[in-house]
């Protein structure tokens, strides 16, 4: 950017120049500042493409001038005729074409390198979130796991308690059977056993499924877990549902299959209709 | 190592060719050809006989041979045939395109068909309607 030099302080009653020690710098001055827009000036280029190219605005004009006068054909001839049109128009819309890609291409250019710019830095941005992620996931399956073996030891300690409180219980009844079978009644009336049978223990409330826990950073950051669905198809597109199978971008994907076989040469497929029409078709020699 | 008893490459009668035609020798008529890709076509004719002067015209006395014209203008015969037998026309045709050529040679030289060995730009050749 090449920038105007200040003036020099020859006069010292004159104010000094913008841009000069002590004032503002006007950002415009500077060569090329006085271009326009670049959404103006790739149409400029565009149009300049199309007159660099010798006689396709005069044909263009040519042509728009042509639009809804096409005559009815009536016999060979004029079918020749409308067809060397159709060439022509065709011959036209390729030029200009050729003068869109030239004007385009320096800014598609423009845009691949910035595009590359990014990408260096945002796959490396990507590469540093994708490493702290794992970091993360790593902690949070060891938590699982911690978890998961403090529920099995706490079921096993559990089944520990409840299987030395049924062997005392059965201690506890040998001795009661031994004590009894030394003179007492060894069969209780049933009041009585009805008195001795404890109420069932209500029942334990359920308790609601825990938020799952968050972390938070000191910059605002919450670590945390979230529910991903996947899924698999394990019997086979047939075992589908129909509300799958009719499904607009399904049965789009089908007719784009259905065509590159039919433009392959299969003429038979189970379940279809296939026909042929025939089109207009403008051949260049 | 045996042979098989089957001769699987018997002679077998040639099957009619019921398309095309035979490259190899000329067919006297006339057929519309392009002397250049994008070019404007010509009328071509092939026949045998005698040769013609190149300057004057007139017919020599020399043996016949196999010869062709685009536009009524003298060309070599390999440089028109095979290539133009698939597109046969009608002496008519011919006709048409050679005085055609003639005309736009006169009146017209920036048309197509005033130079046949030049491809058609169709960005500067009149519209046809």
């Amino acid at each position: 950017m090449t920038r105007i030099a200040p003036a020099r302080a020859v006069f010292p009653d004159v104010p000094p120049m913008p841009g000069a020690a002590g004032e503002a710098e006007n950002p415009r001055v500077h060569i090329g500042a006085n271009a326009p827009p670049l959404d103006q000036q790739i149409v400029i280029e565009f149009d300049a493409a199309i007159d660099a190219t010798p006689n396709l605005r005069a044909r263009l004009d040519q042509l728009v001038a042509r639009v809804g006068k096409v005559p009815a054909c009536t016999n060979d001839d004029d079918v020749g005729k409308v067809g060397d049109l159709v060439r022509i128009a065709v011959a036209a819309r390729k030029a200009v074409e050729a003068a869109h890609q030239k004007a385009k291409e320096p800014y598609l250019a423009a845009t691949r390198a910035v595009d590359g710019a990014r990408r260096a830095i945002v796959d490396t941005l990507d590469d540093l979130k994708r490493e702290a992620e794992a970091s993360i996931g790593a902690w949070q399956a060891e938590i699982r796991r911690r978890e998961q073996e403090e529920a099995k030891r706490i079921a096993a300690e559990q089944a520990r308690l409840a299987r030395e409180a049924a062997e005392r219980d059965a201690a506890a009844r040998a001795a009661e059977a031994e004590q009894n079978a030394d003179g007492a009644d060894p069969c209780p009336s049933d009041r009585e056993a009805v008195a001795l049978t404890p109420p069932p223990p209500p029942p334990e409330p359920v308790a609601a499924p825990a938020p799952p826990p968050v972390v938070r950073g000191d910059l605002g950051s919450r670590v945390g877990t979230r529910k991903v669905w996947k899924h698999e198809i394990v019997k086979g597109v047939r075992g589908l549902p129909n509300e799958i199978l009719t499904n607009e971008r399904v049965v789009a994907a089908i007719n784009a299959v259905i065509a590159q076989q039919v433009n392959g040469g299969v003429r038979t497929i189970k379940g279809v209709k296939i026909w042929s029409e025939d089109v207009v078709s403008v051949r260049g020699s | 190592m045996t042979r098989a008893a089957l001769r699987y490459a018997a002679p077998q009668p040639a099957k009619p060719m019921s398309v095309g035609f035979d490259a190899a020798t000329p067919t006297p008529g006339f057929y519309r050809y392009r002397l250049v890709r994008g070019g404007h076509p010509v009328g071509v004719r092939i026949f045998y006989g005698a040769p013609r002067d190149p300057v004057t015209g007139e017919e020599m006395d020399r043996s016949w041979r196999w010869q062709a014209t685009a536009n009524n203008a003298p060309i070599d015969l390999e440089r028109v045939w095979p290539m133009c037998g698939r597109e046969p026309i009608d002496e008519a045709e011919h006709d048409y395109l050679a005085a055609r050529q003639a005309w736009a040679a006169q009146h017209a030289p920036d048309a197509p068909e005033a130079d046949p060995r030049r491809p058609i730009d169709l960005l500067s050749c009149a519209l046809p309607i």
